[in-house]
């Protein structure tokens, strides 16, 4: 949804005519807010990546005139808020996660405008390509124009914008709009359960855009955004929470659910040092000297609620094979994952762990 | 439709000095369906991504039809995925969420309408053509999840984990309309799973992985009765293969497999295997399925030499079967046996161990010392 998309419907609706929003290749690239003609067909250059073509349709001057004066007088303020989100947005990316934490009490300097799709409070999503850059126009236009396509499918009808040059997008859902977003919204039925339906949304964006776009990304959401004056703290969570995704090597992250991993990233390299330090106590085993998988033993009873049957589901091994791993585990390295006490100290050992491997 | 051929593929994330996967070679048969099956973090998505397209190929060669695709956009691949949390749209009515893939590829009208409406009548879905997402049950929703593949008419489908969402029941239902949908479209279907039942059930070909290698890849029978190690013994199988640490010990001409209270006389049929591989008298592992461990006088007679003394510690009952949980010398065993015998807890039992199907395992290596064909014991007739 760009601000050319209400004018534009009107004057289609208007003269009948059809319209096709269309990445512009860079070989083909005119002058913005230009009309051109390519192949008999008229177009009008709406950003350097994107233009709009009329098919069969034959205007006079006039009305050339006439359609481009509208579509560029009414871009108002939602382009406004378009390019300061850009601006914000291209400045975080180099932050670390503790600038970001501070960045967040900074007073908001975007100045949100009026939009039809802009109600609050709501949320940003952050959908970001892995892997390395795109580097040619025809990878360039499928990104460009699929993952567009597929937020509307996800989302509904509402704002997006592509920034930066890795062609990131970031979408706005307001929060009235999730459940009609969430497949299964009965399953989140408890206000508390925001961050999970959230978390579905992200998972649906990220499955659709690998079906449909066949892309591999990662989608992270912001905090709550109540109004317009936190929408810039409502950015940066999205860009910490992306931040921190990539730190625990998940698909998708929602801001909310992100506290533990945001608290284990902020931790001082000598409190990190005293942790592990400390965690080789109980059994004088360094950690280095733990059993390869314990990780993974952590990571499934923690996510199986300390239910032992079911982290045996999920890590799909016998249960009295994950017994035997627990009681190994608990006789190395003195903590029993069962236990809620030791099973924190384990989980948080464990994202400490991801992050390291992360940052090596 | 087209083969897949993987041929020495590795792949190293960024920053990593391990591989995830480590030179992974499958060939794949056109119209074959291949399941990869292994615990989670062995590579088997990652490598479902790779053909895909979705993660770069650090090393090797893959082949779709006659094509090297490694530098092939994945658009442009000719697949369709499905994945665990499969993508439908809940604004877009089933037409459309089946539709919508090919109009982004701006397929032409009236061929999306026709496939559309072909792959909802191989799914029997047509009369849910207008309804939303929301209004169908789980196997409906799966069912359109597989018609957004279908209907791109790919040369092969990918599917992650597609059924893990599902409750049991639906899942067995679900496995089935899977399988009878390959056999329609006769296409390659490569299909991850971490459930050994989904794998066993499906395939024609499994491929079981751990840590990024391929542990074996052969039909599911073969699988299950001449596992290469100690690894994919464990894994296929329910309730899993027992395995107990013993030696093999020679006691004039013939052999024995001896653990704390357990001997057991080997058949005569894999004395040269075991003499050749130089285990005589080292520490082995001796696999026994559960079904292979027998209550009923008749194996008792037969492989006299194979019984030994078991308390039971305690009965699962299952209906068509029961689960014994027993203690035999200072190894735990579960024995699957015919309900029509009583058994209670702290009981003493005899089991004979069916020397036709006992698997040795190198304890150090862990692969399997002869597979369990080669056996010639008595063979049991009820």
């Amino acid at each position: 949804m760009g601000w050319w998309t209400e004018p534009l419907r009107r004057w289609t609706e208007a003269l009948a005519i059809e319209s096709v929003v269309e990445y512009a290749p860079a070989t083909s690239r005119s002058a913005i807010g230009q009309w051109a003609n390519e192949n008999l067909e008229w177009y009008i250059q709406i950003d350097e990546a994107t233009r709009v073509r009329f098919p069969g349709w034959h205007p006079t001057d006039a009305m050339r005139d006439a359609l481009l004066w509208t579509l560029f007088n009414s871009r108002g303020a939602q382009a406004g808020l378009a390019d300061a989100l850009e601006l914000d947005y291209r400045a975080l990316l180099d932050k670390d996660v503790g600038e970001l934490v501070r960045e967040m009490s900074v007073a908001a300097p975007i100045q949100a405008g009026s939009c039809e799709f802009w109600s609050y409070p709501g949320y940003l999503f952050l959908v970001r390509r892995k892997g390395a850059l795109v580097d040619t126009d025809e990878a360039e236009n499928a990104f460009a124009q699929m993952i567009p396509d597929v937020l509307r499918a996800v989302l509904g009808e509402g704002w997006h914008r592509v920034l930066g040059e890795r062609q990131d997008v970031i979408a706005y859902l307001p929060a009235s709009k999730v459940d009609e977003a969430v497949l299964d919204a009965a399953d989140f039925a408890d206000a508390e359960c925001m961050t999970k339906r959230l978390e579905s949304v992200a998972k649906l964006l990220v499955s659709a855009i690998a079906e449909d776009a066949y892309h591999d990304v990662m989608v992270s959401v912001s905090r709550r955004i109540e109004q317009p004056r936190q929408l810039y703290a409502g950015l940066v969570s999205a860009v910490l929470a992306a931040r921190l995704q990539r730190l625990d090597n998940v698909r998708t992250a929602v801001y909310g659910d992100t506290l533990l991993s945001m608290f284990s990233a902020l931790a001082t390299q000598d409190a990190v040092d005293a942790f592990w330090q400390g965690l080789g106590e109980r059994c004088q085993v360094p950690v280095d000297a733990w059993p390869e998988d314990w990780l993974e033993i952590v990571r499934g009873v923690i996510s199986a609620n300390l239910n032992i049957s079911e982290a045996a589901r999920i890590l799909y091994v016998h249960r009295n094979t994950l017994i035997h791993k627990i009681d190994r585990l608990e006789q190395i390295t003195g903590y029993d994952v069962r236990n809620v006490t030791d099973a924190m100290i384990l989980y948080f050992a464990a994202l400490l762990k991801t992050q390291q491997i992360a940052l090596n | 439709m087209a083969r897949v051929h993987l041929h020495h593929i590795t792949k190293t994330y960024s920053g990593a000095t391990e591989p995830v996967v480590k030179d992974f070679n499958l060939d794949i048969e056109d119209k074959e369906f291949v399941v990869f099956v292994g615990p989670s973090g062995c590579g088997k998505t990652t490598t479902l991504r790779m053909i895909a397209g979705l993660e770069d190929i650090t090393g090797g060669d893959l082949i779709i039809g006659d094509r090297r695709v490694n530098d092939v956009a994945p658009k442009d691949r000719d697949i369709a995925m499905v994945f665990q949390n499969y993508a439908l749209y809940p604004h877009m009515s089933v037409y459309q969420n089946m539709a919508f893939g090919l109009k982004l590829r701006k397929v032409p009208k009236a061929e999306i309408d026709k496939r559309v409406h072909e792959a909802a009548r191989i799914l029997d879905i047509e009369h849910l053509l207008d309804r939303k997402p929301k209004a169908l049950s789980g196997g409906q929703r799966q069912r359109v999840a597989l018609g957004r593949a279908i209907v791109r008419e790919p040369q092969v489908f990918l599917m992650d984990e597609p059924l893990s969402n599902l409750d049991a029941k639906l899942r067995v239902q679900m496995r089935a309309e899977i399988r009878k949908l390959h056999q329609r479209l006769q296409t390659t279907m490569i299909y991850v799973t971490h459930d050994q039942t989904e794998a066993m059930t499906m395939g024609d070909r499994i491929c079981v992985m751990k840590d990024g290698i391929i542990q074996q890849a052969d039909t599911p029978q073969v699988v299950y009765s001449q596992p290469k190690n100690i690894f994919v013994a464990g894994f296929i199988g329910s309730p899993a293969m027992n395995f107990i640490k013993g030696d093999i010990i020679a006691d004039g001409d013939k052999l024995y497999f001896r653990a704390p209270g357990i001997s057991i006389l080997l058949p005569e049929g894999r004395y040269n295997v075991l003499k050749s591989s130089g285990v005589i008298g080292k520490p082995v592992i001796l696999g026994v399925r559960p079904e292979d461990l027998h209550n009923e006088e008749l194996f008792m007679s037969t492989y006299p030499e194979a019984v030994v003394d078991a308390k039971v510690e305690v009965v699962e009952h299952m209906g068509s079967e029961v689960y014994l949980h027993v203690n035999i010398g200072s190894s735990s065993m579960v024995a699957r046996v015919n309900p029509r015998f009583s058994f209670h807890p702290g009981s003493e039992v005899k089991l004979a161990v069916d020397l036709n199907k006992i698997h040795i395992f190198d304890a150090e290596t862990e692969e399997s010392i002869g597979f369990s064909h080669a056996v010639e014991a008595p063979a049991v007739t009820m």
